[in-house]
């Protein structure tokens, strides 16, 4: 190599370039000869003299080393050592132009030529590549993904301006969504502990005070919490699923793990989980229950029912401890596999059966109840107090020290760790699916008469025309059409001319409720609903359309055929509150005589 | 409480919260501030700060005294415990005399909607059964 580099031919291209050039082919042994591919004796390079004015140049004048970049070094090293043979297949670093001026040719092309073809392809590649949405698309938001691939070409080609990138922003949340974050590098956290990620409207990182590197954007703290529960929901559904493999005759195995992390050990496993850089066999170890997460999250999702099997002496304090406490006495009650027992790592601990619970997300699931007048938490059912044993125990604060370091929340047990009691299986429902809206029964006398109700539907539909100022009509659709066409209510103005903050109420968006309302009743298929009465389970009130109805329509409400009259209670509020504790009273008397010497 | 029945309840309270009758927009506001957001929806102890409370507690103690311990009883379900009353005599008590009757009745909360020509028949049995179910109200 050393004759290579004093050969004179070598020298006449340019003092300077072939010092150049001799530093680059000294960088390229050198790393040859530390991978034990070391040129020997033998090796044969075809030696090319070079011609002046085929050295790199711009205007005809040699370019000076500073000057140089490594495309024009490569082209000078590619046309001064055409390969031979041999170091192609060893070599094939794709990240180093100088190993891939080594690689020669198959074909017989120059090794510049395949270097700018396969940077070509792979551009070629990339940029298809690019404008295709690594993420779940939101099938409504579809049309605007032309917009999205021509703005991530032209990202790609380096002709995004600060507008165009705001778009692009704007359009892959509309499109992605939640995926869209998560699918952007992670790029650690601020010093704020908020998540950054490289992001195409972030800020240039600075190096030395100059804009350099990537673009870095913090990640909305709605859409991290998001993207963490995306973890717990995946565990939630697989919960769910298992539960329903149950259903179809199989056992149900206690030993699934679940909920074995929390703390910030969790939270970082659970950011693994949702970049998808988790192995599957950990996946299934890093699932949480919810109540052992140390992070306040109001939209965590449970299943809305679990099969379990309890301690009999728990399966029949269902009734009183309610389903939510007997959930969490199953999460620490199951039975877990050795090899989750064995990834914890306080396993001395886990093998007394200590598990963490976070006890404010227990009281936020748990809730309140009232006893004696007063609210008083759930969880005390679990914890006991002074004079009344609980379920639950808690680890010794000395003990609990270790699994701080550990980012560990406080630890919990079954106060009766005996196995040996008998068990019994319990299904428990542990979400609400929905506001009980059904109360008790309806009369069924008052249904008869509800079915003799009709409406003077064309009356109706007169009234409000007059109230709202436009031509009579029978005609719902052009009564509906002349409301919209009404001018909105002007604009009050203060004394200084500018709009009053209290505006009057535009009448417009209430005639149309009103004429939608009435419209109901002559539809056939809206006669089910019209029928359909039920009662409020707070209030046991009777919910009917005839009480959706605008007040004033009611007097083209038809009984039997017959106008109808109303009677009501005066203040009624106060009549049947003043009731109740006349009640009181008449129920103190009764117990003062019954208890009287 | 309020010794006149035929006497509007709401303006008998805002005579004894102000000492005079009340405008119709005067009535309206103390109706819904007042009797409803605090005797009805407020807390014992919002429903004791209140001029509202003040004045019954001074003139009806007895009334107050029953009307804060039920609501420290029931707390926010003292509402909803009214609109359970009101339901079981509207609904399951009322029914079954109009169905006797043969007056076909559709009930709205607080009222009842009958045929014009069985009005009198139905306020007779109206006041029956709230008298039956232990509610002195005036009907109107």
């Amino acid at each position: 190599m050393s004759t290579l580099i004093s050969s004179p031919s070598f020298a006449t291209i340019s003092p300077a370039l072939s010092s150049h050039i001799a530093l680059q082919c000294a960088q390229i042994l050198a790393r040859l000869d530390s991978e034990g591919l070391g040129l020997r004796a033998s090796d044969e390079f075809t030696y090319s003299p070079p011609v002046r004015g085929q050295c790199p140049s711009v205007d005809g004048a040699p370019l000076t080393p500073d000057e140089l970049t490594s495309e024009d070094v490569a082209a000078t090293m590619s046309e001064m050592f055409p390969p031979k043979s041999g170091l192609q297949t060893l070599l094939d670093a794709d990240d180093d132009w100088s190993d891939d001026m080594l690689a020669s040719p198959v074909g017989g092309s120059t090794s510049e030529e395949t270097w700018q073809a396969r940077l070509a392809a792979e551009k070629v590649a990339a940029r298809a590549a690019c404008v295709v949405p690594t993420w779940a698309v939101d099938p409504e938001q579809s049309a605007k993904l032309p917009r999205w691939a021509e703005l991530r070409a032209m990202e790609f080609d380096g002709r995004l301006n600060d507008e165009a990138r705001k778009e692009l922003h704007k359009l892959s949340i509309a499109l992605g969504g939640v995926g869209y974050w998560s699918s952007l590098p992670a790029a650690g956290r601020d010093a704020h502990g908020n998540r950054l990620v490289e992001c195409v409207v972030g800020k240039w990182t600075e190096v030395d005070g100059k804009p350099a590197g990537v673009r870095l954007a913090r990640v909305p703290s709605v859409v991290a919490r998001q993207i963490r529960n995306q973890g717990v929901t995946s565990m939630w559904g697989k919960t769910s699923e298992t539960t329903a493999r149950s259903d179809g005759g199989e056992v149900r195995s206690d030993a699934t793990p679940q909920g074995e992390l929390t703390g910030r050990r969790a939270g970082r496993e659970r950011g693994r989980q949702v970049s998808g850089r988790v192995a599957a066999e950990t996946l299934t170890a890093v699932c949480l229950p919810p109540h052992a997460s140390d992070t306040e999250d109001d939209d965590v999702e449970v299943p809305a029912s679990l099969e379990c099997s309890l301690p009999a002496y728990l399966a029949a304090r269902q009734a009183e401890l309610g389903d939510h406490a007997l959930f969490i006495a199953h999460l620490l009650y199951r039975t877990r596999g050795a090899r989750d027992i064995l990834a914890e790592s306080s396993k001395p601990l886990s093998e007394q059966g200590w598990r963490p619970l976070s006890m404010a997300l227990l009281q936020r699931q748990l809730g309140q109840q009232r006893i004696e007048g007063k609210q008083v938490w759930r969880t005390a059912h679990l914890m006991g107090s002074r004079t009344a044993p609980g379920l639950l125990e808690r680890l010794g604060i000395i003990e609990r020290r270790a699994g701080y370091a550990e980012g560990y929340a406080q630890r919990y047990r079954l106060a009766c760790q005996d196995r040996t009691l008998p068990t019994a299986p319990v299904t428990l429902a542990i979400r609400k699916i929905g506001k009980l809206v059904s109360g008790p029964a309806v009369p069924e006398g008052l249904r008869s008469d509800y079915l003799q109700l009709a409406l003077d539907y064309h009356g109706a539909l007169y009234d409000l025309c007059r109230q709202a100022g436009i031509p009579e009509s029978c005609d719902a659709a052009a009564i509906g059409q002349a409301i919209k066409d009404l001018p909105a209510p002007a604009v009050v103005l203060t004394k200084a001319g500018e709009p009053a903050k209290k505006q009057p109420k535009d009448p417009r968006a209430s005639w149309q409720g009103d004429l939608e309302r009435i419209c109901e009743w002559p539809d056939p298929l809206a006669a089910a609903r019209r029928h359909c009465l039920y009662r409020s389970s707070t209030t046991t009130r009777l919910e009917s359309p005839f009480a959706s109805l605008p007040s004033w329509a009611r007097r083209y409400m038809r009984l039997a055929g017959e106008p109808m009259i109303s009677l009501d209670v005066r203040a009624a509020a106060l009549t049947f509150g003043a009731a109740i504790c006349a009640r009181l009273v008449r129920t103190r008397t009764r117990t003062w005589r019954a208890g009287a010497p | 409480m309020i010794e006149d029945p035929t006497r509007d309840p709401y303006c008998a309270l805002f005579c004894l919260v102000h000492g005079r009758e009340p405008s119709a927009d005067e009535r309206a506001k103390f109706k819904k501030a007042s009797v409803f957001g605090e005797i009805v929806y407020g807390s014992a102890a919002a429903l004791r700060k209140s001029a509202i409370g003040k004045a019954i507690e001074r003139t009806y103690p007895g009334y107050f005294r029953l009307l804060t311990e039920e609501k420290m009883v029931l707390g926010d379900d003292y509402a909803s415990a009214g609109f359970r009353r009101e339901a079981a005599v509207m609904l399951d008590a009322l029914s079954p005399v109009f169905a006797a009757a043969g007056v076909p009745v559709v009930t709205l909360h607080d009222a009842i909607f009958v045929r014009a020509s069985d009005a009198e028949t139905a306020a007779t049995l109206f006041a029956q059964v709230l008298a039956t179910a232990g509610v002195r109200a005036a009907i109107r």
